[in-house]
């Protein structure tokens, strides 16, 4: 439902700016790369180790990976920018060992839909380059997935376990703009998102009090289209 | 509207991009980990108790500990014929225990599974998550019987070259205690324990302390399972006597079989009244033959008793041995008997024995058929009385008086003598004469005769209390009796000769003697008809007076040696053997021709067996008989 509620949301913005042709909009669509702290999570991961009976060691751990957006800005007054945005952000971790009589696996599946505003100021214009400061802020959606299966012989044994919540972010970052022609350019921003309120439950008990959570603080390195209207 | 769909387009395809776009965790690297061998390898166990099968008569508790070395033991099953026990309990993580309800099983061979499980460590996860185990089945016979605490026994108990060998039932059984044989000897007077052990194969020992004629108790105790006890002795070999022409004896004897367990043999006489002791501790145990120089006496059995003395024993000589006993006595063999008569007619002997009368000629040494009549205890067998001459005898049968002919054993008569009030006899004194003429006195001074005919009372006399009436003598032919009696008032005591006439008594001839007198006996000789008096003098001191049966005039006297006691008296040849009674003892008799008055020294007459004198031979009821002329000492 609220999936939906974004999609909507959003497909406004787009329908509203595609109406009004003279005000000075502009959007685009980024792909990046980003790292995430996870802390709580990567210790979750040693607490597992902890206390496996047989030696297991870590596969993955919630490794820097892509993640994909848009936007929306209004040109608001001179130099100043402000419009909706929307990211999607995953990332997980594995840890496991396997041998003749078996398998073992525990992953931890995350991912976040991150809806807010982005703000920018324009720093300078050097030809084709304009510098924008931006900060973004808003909220994220996330869902965690707690996936441990065990497998001897032909006995399997399998626990799922999902846990929702969301946090607050802000990510101030520099904006690079390269106009490639009239209307199009191609966008370049570094930032350092940082999550701070934070609220989790667990989703088969709520009441159960969630004291670990998913941190998704980290660098975010982006490229885009950005098109003005 | 173009840009419209393309802004649609590209919003789409970005929130499709973010909804198929999901972390996909990596391969997991096999870690190469080698599997274990299907070689199992060894584990140490123990099992108590330690049995091949386990032998049960009742509940017990199994234990079972595993020793897999560092790999770890998860778990330990117990199934008794393939049903899982829920009664387990552990020690340790390698131990545990459970019971195995006996008292609920059929006695039989029963199956006690135990499986262990433990790690393979192999470490891989199936061994880390306990789902992969090596599994080691134990299979243990068991055996129930339930009755087997009631068979445990001593099987036996036999001599063997060592000594005494004593077996029992196995009993290797789960609550096997131990067996403790325990040997209770009469001589020692104390328990010894001859075995104590945890060894249930064990079931036999030798006791090497045994000695023949020792009556020992062996107990075999399993403490809380069983007990059983029997008793045991062998009997020493009998000693040989020979008995020397000076009367003195020889003995030999055999050595015990036991030889290593004696420290000496003792040898001791049993003697009659009047006899000598004499005793021998022999402890060369190469000597088995020794002279008792004591000379032996006629008239009653010796007995030599051997002992073997075994080692260790500090006490008296005279504990209760099994066997090792000789009688023996000097004279040629004749019957034994309790009472006995010379029926003078036949030259034979009436004797009683063990409920049974017989004759005993003596002349051929035959006993012809004897009758059997309801045993008469000893205190009463001085009431089988026979007549002057022998020719009948009586006794008391049923509360009734029983007359036979001594030649053919034949009933004469039996009748009532008034001689029981209920159940009490009264009677103190009876007389037969050789016609069949009964009289009796009693306790209450009452005199009855009774005829010979038909058996009735023709005469009662009762004396008043300042006489004592003391006996009757019948005379031979019956027709007249010897009455003595005591007066307390003028102290005198009297022999009273009556004639029987006409149911009265009609007195002939009295003698009459100062003092009172209980020592005196009177009878009839069955060979001259006169009457032989034994008269108490006191002290002691006896004179035989030979008296006329008609005056009681005495017509020959002759005076015993004092502290001699006439014990036989010969009829025919008017002897009398006197006998020692006092003390200390004399080692001779005396034989009184009482005609001429001559006194010889003769063997030693001990005891107080019956005597018969007749023809100068002295028959006893020992059952031997000598020829006094042959034993004359000087």
């Amino acid at each position: 439902m609220k999936n939906i509620f974004l999609i909507i949301l959003i497909l406004n913005s787009f329908l509203l700016s595609g109406q009004e042709q003279d005000s000075k909009f502009r959007f685009g669509v980024l792909g990046g790369f980003g790292t995430f702290n996870q802390s709580d999570p990567k210790s979750l991961n040693q607490t597992a180790i902890d206390q496996l009976p047989f030696d297991a060691k870590i596969i993955d751990e919630f490794e820097p990976n892509y993640n994909f957006g848009a936007y929306a800005q209004y040109h608001l007054f001179q130099k100043f920018w402000i419009g909706p945005e929307y990211h999607y952000y995953y990332t997980g971790s594995r840890l496991g060992q396997k041998d003749y009589s078996g398998i073992y696996s525990f992953d931890q599946y995350l991912h976040s839909h991150t809806v807010g505003l982005k703000m920018g100021y324009l720093l300078t214009e050097i030809d084709e380059f304009s510098f924008q400061f931006q900060i973004n802020s808003g909220v994220g959606f996330t869902k965690w997935k707690m996936d441990s299966k065990l497998t001897i012989g032909e006995d399997s044994e399998r626990q799922i376990d999902n846990l929702t919540g969301f946090s607050w972010y802000a990510l101030p970052s520099l904006v690079v703009n390269y106009k490639i022609f009239q209307g199009f350019s191609i966008v370049g921003s570094a930032g350092y998102s940082l999550d701070l309120v934070k609220k989790y439950k667990y989703e088969a008990n709520s009441d159960i009090k969630i004291v670990k959570n998913p941190d998704w603080s980290g660098l975010r390195l982006t490229l885009g289209l950005e098109c003005e209207l | 509207m173009k840009k419209i769909n393309f802004h649609f387009l590209a919003i789409l395809g970005i929130l499709i991009i973010s909804y198929s776009c999901e972390y996909s965790p990596s391969e997991i690297p096999d870690s190469k980990l080698e599997e274990p061998s299907d070689i199992i390898p060894g584990i140490n166990i123990n099992l108590t108790p330690e049995m091949d099968t386990l032998k049960l008569t009742s509940s017990t508790n199994v234990n079972y500990t595993v020793y897999a070395g560092e790999r770890n033991i998860y778990r330990i099953e117990f199934y008794l014929d393939e049903i899982l026990l829920q009664n387990i309990g552990y020690t340790s993580q390698n131990s545990a225990y459970t019971a195995i309800p006996a008292y609920e099983m059929s006695d039989g061979l029963h199956e006690l599974k135990i499986r262990t499980y433990t790690s393979t460590n192999s470490g891989s996860i199936a061994d880390k998550v306990q789902a992969e185990q090596y599994l080691y089945e134990l299979k243990w016979p068991v055996l129930i019987n339930k009755e087997a605490k009631n068979k445990c026994k001593i099987l036996k108990m036999e001599s063997t070259f060592d000594g005494v060998n004593i077996m029992w039932d196995k009993y290797d059984y789960a609550d096997f205690p131990g067996y403790k044989l325990t040997k209770y000897s009469n001589i020692m007077s104390k328990n010894t324990i001859l075995l104590d052990t945890s060894n249930p194969l064990l079931n036999f020992v030798i006791d090497k302390s045994y000695v023949e004629g020792d009556y020992c108790q062996y107990s075999l105790s399993l403490t809380g399972v069983a007990f059983d006890f029997q008793y045991y002795h062998e009997d020493i070999k009998r000693p040989k006597i020979k008995i020397n022409p000076d009367l003195t004896i020889d003995v030999t004897w055999s050595p015990s079989k036991y030889q290593q367990s004696v420290k000496s043999y003792f040898l001791k006489t049993s003697i009659p009244q009047f006899g000598y002791p004499e005793d021998h501790e022999i402890s060369d145990l190469s000597q088995t033959a020794v002279r008792f120089n004591e000379k032996i006496g006629f008239a009653e059995n010796y007995e030599m008793q051997l002992r073997y003395i075994p080692k260790g024993y500090e006490g008296y000589n005279i504990f209760d041995v099994a066997g090792g006993l000789t009688q023996f006595a000097i004279g040629d063999s004749i019957p034994a008997y309790e009472r006995g008569f010379l029926n003078e007619g036949t030259n034979s002997l009436l004797i009683y024995k063990d409920g049974k009368f017989s004759k005993y000629n003596c002349e051929t040494g035959q006993s012809p058929d004897a009758l059997s009549v309801t045993p008469i205890e000893s205190v009463d067998q001085r009431f089988i009385i026979g007549s002057t001459s022998g020719n009948l005898f009586g006794y008391f049968e049923d509360q009734q008086f029983v007359v036979r002919n001594s030649d053919d054993l034949l009933l004469v008569k039996r009748l009532n003598l008034e001689a029981y009030e209920g159940f009490n006899f009264t009677l103190r004194n009876i007389s037969l004469s050789d016609n069949g003429v009964i009289a009796t006195i009693d306790y209450y001074n009452t005199l009855r005769i009774f005829n010979n005919q038909n058996g009735m009372k023709i005469i009662e006399k009762n004396y008043d209390s300042s006489i004592y009436l003391q006996n009757a003598v019948l005379t031979p032919d019956g027709r007249g009796v010897c009455i003595e009696l005591g007066n307390y008032s003028e102290e005198t005591n009297s022999w009273i000769l009556y004639n029987i006439e006409l149911n009265q008594l009609n007195e002939i001839s009295r003698y009459v003697k100062p003092g009172s007198d209980s020592e005196s006996t009177l009878t009839f000789s069955p060979v001259n008809g006169k009457i032989v008096y034994f008269n108490y003098l006191g002290m002691y001191n006896y004179k035989i007076d030979i008296l006329n049966p008609q005056t009681l005039v005495v017509e020959n006297t002759v005076q015993m040696p004092q502290w001699f006691i006439p014990i036989a008296y010969d009829y025919s040849n008017d002897r009398v053997i006197g006998q020692f009674q006092f003390f200390p003892i004399e080692r001779f008799s005396y034989l009184l021709d009482v005609k001429t008055g001559k006194q010889s020294k003769i063997v030693q007459f001990v005891g107080r067996e019956q005597l018969i004198f007749s023809n100068g031979t002295v028959y006893s009821g020992n059952g031997r008989s000598i020829n006094v002329d042959d034993y004359i000492i000087q």
